[in-house]
């Protein structure tokens, strides 16, 4: 009733239409590979040494030998936040792999289990998600000492139930369909249709929330090291590079800025992402403009 | 019928949107006329760290002495200039064989109840802190007992002689023994005068807000009068350098003194604004594991003394702030020897470990990095090692966590990075608390040094009533200590206040570090 | 239907129980001395021992775990070993500024984020709608404590239109009602320093909701659209109702439950979040109170936060899923299939 004057726009280009990706998911899909690779090899892609020293050097503008200026410190910003993608992206990735793996895990037992096993971890889950995230960081950082370990345990812990519950509500869902009751009357094992009818179905929509959630541990793990309960100096993990700059956005505005403005394009970058996954499952999305 | 109706939500929505603006709008206009820092009755200075206790007796640390400077009077206090002078003891006079110190108060002097001053007053607050024995009863170890004689007169005996006791008594706040032993509980009053105000000083404690701020007001009945100082004064807790910035160039504050040293230029530079730098009695150090690990081995030790960039230190790290350190004890401390400034040589300290047949070393350093010169020192020492082969950790801690390492040899640090804040300037603050090993896991010898020459040394010269003689035994334990290289001693760093134009006094007492004198702070109109 | 209610509320005691045994636990983890710290920075070792035992901390871990039980239980969560005094005074104190905070923030997200999901469904698809989802996805994605340092550098110190930090002007004494800074001085008859008080919030609020204002306007805009497209829409603007009307009365109200369920669940994620906002805007709260707290080692006092929010959190959550089915009746059916 109302979208049909701007769909035919001109910028119906940017819009998925047959395949199922346009040219601006494939850019953001290209984008965050790009970022991976950074994180993977960041130590070696730096130009500068992230660590050294050299006070005559503090604090200069961004320019053609230091392309992001420097720190306090003399040390290349540019650099630092190369090998600071390693800390602060694979940390999250450790945290989403391994809350990935426990909420499958307790959500398909969850739901495929006896009732009082289902009760039980549905209570766990209960516990764990009482506590938001950053309070609990801040329980293991008292309990381990501040720093990125302890940071990330937390976080693993209080973001498993998220997912033990989205896979019990799936697979409950699947369970029930009807491919799933014909490849029984087939014959088949439990066990292979656990693995290959019942989990790949119930992942497809995982995959969507664990790409969003990439976005939501990073900015949760440099907000810790900002803090100062995560990463501790001299790491150049993120969130610590902001707060390395915090005081000194009046003498060199782009020790605060850049690593700022990274966080956000790599938060935003694995958001979208996660639009263009949900697309993909659900082509109907793109139709109604769901985007 | 219709009609009306919809327009009736558009009606809401703009009436709702209205007011939220309007409330912005009105809110934002009221706040800069009233905001009071630009009263001239008021005082905000800014502080990076609230104090865990209003407590005297915890005076001994930077933050408690802060606050209990307005509330509390000393018997003899030092002033801007380092003299010892009279306070609330109108004359004293230490006895011939240095055992009593005999005391005339001050008469007149009213607690902030309206009750007199007396000698009873004094004789609790010394006996307090004798039994229970914590903060700054280390620091007057000697005394015995008082012995009152009437309301101004009393005699306090020492179990011993003791040169610093008079220097530690500007630490020893008197307290209003009645309101105190009205609210005893169960711990000597810690739990009452923990957010309470038991003192005669030139100002009363109006409240104070966790963690956020603490308000004074002026106290009309003080003893010395007033001139020129605010009615009101409160202290803001800003713990991020950048906040305390921020919020003297928005006229939140007028007064900081953690402005970071790269944001100084910026209020040089401005007319509205003036930075002060004064001379402290502070010095950076970095001390040793002496007993345990790879620094056991004093040339270790000395090597990585040389590695430091001492000379990028005071340039850039302080920005010409301070000086370098030269020897164990702060320079413009008295008995200072003549022991030369640290220098960089990155030749020398190599050949000093390949002579120690010491390759790949690994060491572990404690520092306290919420302090910027303290963050930028450490960052500069770990790259300056690995020059020389060493691998530095540096290993961000809190305070209290540092005690626990250095409380016992097996779990102290390789290195741990402290400044020493003398509480008095006399050499016995430094030399004897940091270097005496009756204080190792005691909380002071950082080092676990034991060199049984250093300990007799400065014991003696703690008794010692001679001043020349003492000089001539600290001279020698310095150079012992020296010889020992039992730490790096990095700097002299100066204190810098930023307070807007228009504040004047004597703001700051190196006998008193990190706080600020706020009775001889005057306010301008 | 009551019968769920009572099977969850059964279940609450029991994970507020997990939940203080597993704080108790991580604290007992802590490597650093409180003892000592208490005792004085130049305490000999019989003194910091003296204090060990006043503090009953050498009793054995089942005694210390037992008493701190019931000590929770009685409301006594322990005294601070900074400032001596009883944490659930210090607590007592702060939290209202934190509820106070996340109040202001939702306010600010219902405000912000209602008008941006009907805006952007009913314009689906036009620029507008690309440029407001645009602009709602930086401010999901934005890092809350950078956002937060750069508005306060810019807004704050360069162009003055805003406080640095606090919760109202330096040395103003309020009389405490509630503990919440604005409605106190509301209360007090002041209006100024209500307004000044507004004046100090507008800014950390802002900051602490923006993320949630993306996540929350997203959801009702799928929420919308949804609605939007079936019939009896459909049949309300054939009957002649206005388009205003339409999204409003019909389509808003049967798309706002999802909506609902979402605001339920962020309070306890923005209560988290006030960590963040709370240390860099200079207020008090559970979240600078906490991080202080972990920072001195005050054993008794980061138990007490994270207990705390574990209580207000779980009960949340109940309230969220009870409500939840409460209002839909869709859920209340599918309530035997569990």
């Amino acid at each position: 009733m109302t979208i049909s004057r701007w769909s035919n726009f001109r910028f119906s280009a940017l819009k998925r239409q047959n395949s199922l990706l346009s040219i601006f998911d494939k850019l953001i899909f290209i984008l965050i590979f790009f970022i991976l690779v950074l994180a993977i090899f960041g130590n070696f892609l730096a130009p500068y040494d992230p660590y050294l020293v050299n006070l005559k050097d503090s604090l200069l503008p961004p320019s053609s030998e230091h392309l992001f200026g420097t720190d306090v410190n003399g040390r290349d910003m540019l650099s630092r936040i190369l090998v600071g993608a390693s800390s602060s992206l694979l940390s999250t990735l450790f945290v989403i792999m391994f809350a990935a793996l426990v909420g499958v895990f307790f959500g398909t037992v969850s739901a495929l289990g006896p009732r009082w096993l289902d009760e039980i971890i549905m209570r766990l889950s209960d516990v764990a998600l009482a506590f938001p995230a950053l309070i609990l960081s801040l329980g293991f950082a008292a309990a381990l000492g501040p720093s990125l370990r302890s940071a990330v345990i937390a976080l693993a812990l209080t973001w498993w139930p998220g997912y033990a519950r989205l896979v019990r509500t799936y697979v409950l869902e699947i369970r029930h369909k009807e491919y799933v009751d014909a490849a029984t009357v087939l014959g088949v094992s439990k066990i292979r249709l656990i693995f290959k009818h019942i989990l790949p179905n119930a992942l497809v929509n995982l995959y969507v929330q664990i790409t969003i959630d990439v976005s939501a541990v990073l900015l949760v793990i440099s907000g810790l090291s900002f803090i100062g309960i995560g990463a501790q100096a001299p790491s150049a993990e993120w969130g610590a590079l902001v707060a390395d700059g915090r005081n000194y956005i009046l003498a060199g505005w782009w020790t605060v800025m850049i690593p700022g403005v990274v966080i956000c394009i790599t938060a935003l970058l694995f958001n979208l992402a996660g639009d263009a996954l949900r697309v993909m499952n659900d082509p109907t999305l793109a139709r109604k403009g769901e985007k | 019928m219709i009609k009306m109706k919809t327009l009736n939500y558009h009606k809401k929505f703009r009436t709702i949107a209205l007011a939220l603006a309007a409330t912005l709008i009105v809110s934002g206009c009221s706040s800069g006329s009233d905001d009071t820092a630009a009263n001239s009755s008021q005082l905000v200075i800014a502080d990076n760290e609230p104090p865990q206790t209003f407590d005297p007796i915890q005076a001994g640390n930077s933050t408690v002495n802060a606050v209990v400077i307005p509330l509390y009077d000393t018997l003899i206090d030092f002033d801007a200039q380092n003299e010892l002078g009279p306070r609330l003891a109108e004359s004293y006079k230490t006895s011939q064989d240095g055992m009593k110190i005999e005391i005339t108060l001050r008469a007149g002097v009213k607690f902030h109840d309206g009750s007199l001053l007396t000698s009873k007053d004094v004789q609790y607050t010394m006996d307090r802190v004798k039994a229970l024995n914590v903060g700054v009863a280390s620091e007057v170890v000697a005394y015995k007992s008082t012995d009152v004689i009437d309301d101004l007169n009393l005699t306090i005996n020492l179990s011993e002689p003791s040169a610093p006791f008079l220097s530690a008594l500007s630490r020893i706040y008197i307290l209003n023994s009645n309101l105190v032993k009205a609210n005893l509980g169960s711990d000597s009053g810690q739990t009452w005068l923990a957010s309470n105000d038991a003192g005669s000083g030139p100002y009363t404690l109006v409240s104070y807000t966790t963690n956020q701020e603490v308000v004074f007001k002026k106290f009309p009945d003080y003893y010395r009068g007033f001139d020129g100082q605010a009615e009101n004064v409160v202290i803001k807790y800003l713990t991020e350098s950048a906040t305390q910035r921020d919020a003297l160039l928005n006229g939140d504050v007028d007064i900081a003194y953690d402005v970071a040293t790269a944001d100084l230029p910026g209020f040089e530079g401005n007319s509205e604004y003036a930075v002060t730098k004064k001379d402290t009695l502070v010095q950076l150090y970095i001390f040793f594991n002496t007993q345990k690990g790879e620094t056991k081995d004093p040339r270790v030790r000395e090597a990585i003394r040389l590695a430091y960039d001492y000379q990028s230190h005071v340039t850039s790290i302080l920005a010409g702030n301070g000086s370098v350190a030269e020897g164990p004890l702060p320079s413009v401390m008295n008995c200072h020897v003549g022991i030369a400034a640290g220098k960089q040589d990155l030749e020398k300290a190599k050949k000093l470990l390949a002579a120690a047949g010491k390759s790949n070393l690994k060491l572990t350093m404690s520092y306290l990095s919420v302090i910027e010169e303290m963050d930028r020192s450490g960052t500069l020492l770990q790259s300056a090692l690995r020059e020389i082969g060493v691998d530095l950790t540096l290993k961000t801690v809190t305070f209290p966590e540092y005690m626990e390492q250095v409380s016992k040899v097996a779990t102290t640090p390789d290195m741990g990075m402290i400044y020493a804040f003398p509480s008095y300037p006399d050499p016995h603050s430094v030399l004897a608390i940091n270097f005496d090993s009756k204080y190792i896991g005691g909380g002071y010898n950082y080092a676990a040094y034991k060199n049984p020459k250093v300990d007799s040394l400065v014991r003696a010269a703690a008794v010692e009533t001679d001043s020349k003689k003492r000089c001539d035994l600290y001279g020698q334990a310095q150079n012992i200590i020296e010889g020992d290289f039992v730490s790096i001693n990095i700097s002299n760093p100066k204190f810098v206040v930023v307070s807007r134009t228009g504040i004047s006094g004597d703001i700051y007492r190196p006998a008193h570090h990190n706080t600020l004198d706020i009775y001889n702070t005057k306010v301008g109109s | 239907m009551t019968r769920f209610v009572y099977q969850r509320l059964a279940m609450v005691p029991l994970v507020l129980w997990a939940v203080a045994t597993l704080v108790f636990f991580m604290i007992k983890l802590i490597p650093g001395d409180p003892a000592r710290v208490a005792a004085g920075r130049s305490a000999t070792i019989e003194q910091v021992e003296a204090m060990r035992e006043k503090l009953g901390l050498s009793n054995s871990l089942a005694e210390q775990y037992l008493s701190y039980l019931s000590q929770t239980l009685q409301g006594d969560l322990g005294t601070s070993i900074f400032t001596f005094r009883p944490v659930i005074m210090d607590l007592a104190q702060v939290l209202p500024s934190s509820f106070e905070l996340v109040f202001a923030a939702m306010f600010i997200n219902v405000a912000l984020a209602i008008p941006l999901g009907v805006i952007t469904a009913v314009l689906r698809g036009s620029p507008t709608d690309l440029l407001l989802r645009v602009i709602t996805l930086i401010g999901a994605t934005v890092p809350v404590f950078w956002l937060g340092l750069v508005l306060q550098y810019s807004l704050g110190a360069q162009l003055k239109i805003f406080p640095i930090s606090g919760q109202k002007p330096s040395g103003v004494q309020i009389e405490r009602v509630t503990g919440m800074t604005t409605i106190d001085a509301l209360i007090s008859g002041n209006v100024t320093l209500f307004f000044q008080t507004l004046h100090y919030i507008v800014l950390p609020a802002f900051v602490l909701s923006i993320a949630f204002v993306a996540v929350t306007a997203r959801t009702l805009r799928s929420g919308m659209i949804n609605v939007l497209e079936s019939d009896f829409v459909l049949l309300a603007r054939a009957k002649g109702v206005s388009r205003v009307r339409a999204v409003i009365r019909h389509a808003l109200r049967n798309a706002i439950l999802p909506t609902f369920t979402i605001l339920g669940m962020q309070i306890g994620w923005m209560l988290g979040s006030t960590v963040l906002v709370e240390s860099i805007f200079g207020r008090q709260g559970i979240g600078s109170y906490a991080t202080t707290a972990v920072l001195q080692k005050d054993i008794f006092a980061v138990i007490s936060v994270v207990l705390i929010i574990g209580v207000v959190v779980t009960i949340m959550n109940l309230l969220v899923d009870v409500s939840h089915r409460l209002i839909d009746p869709r859920l209340r059916i599918s309530t035997g299939a569990k």
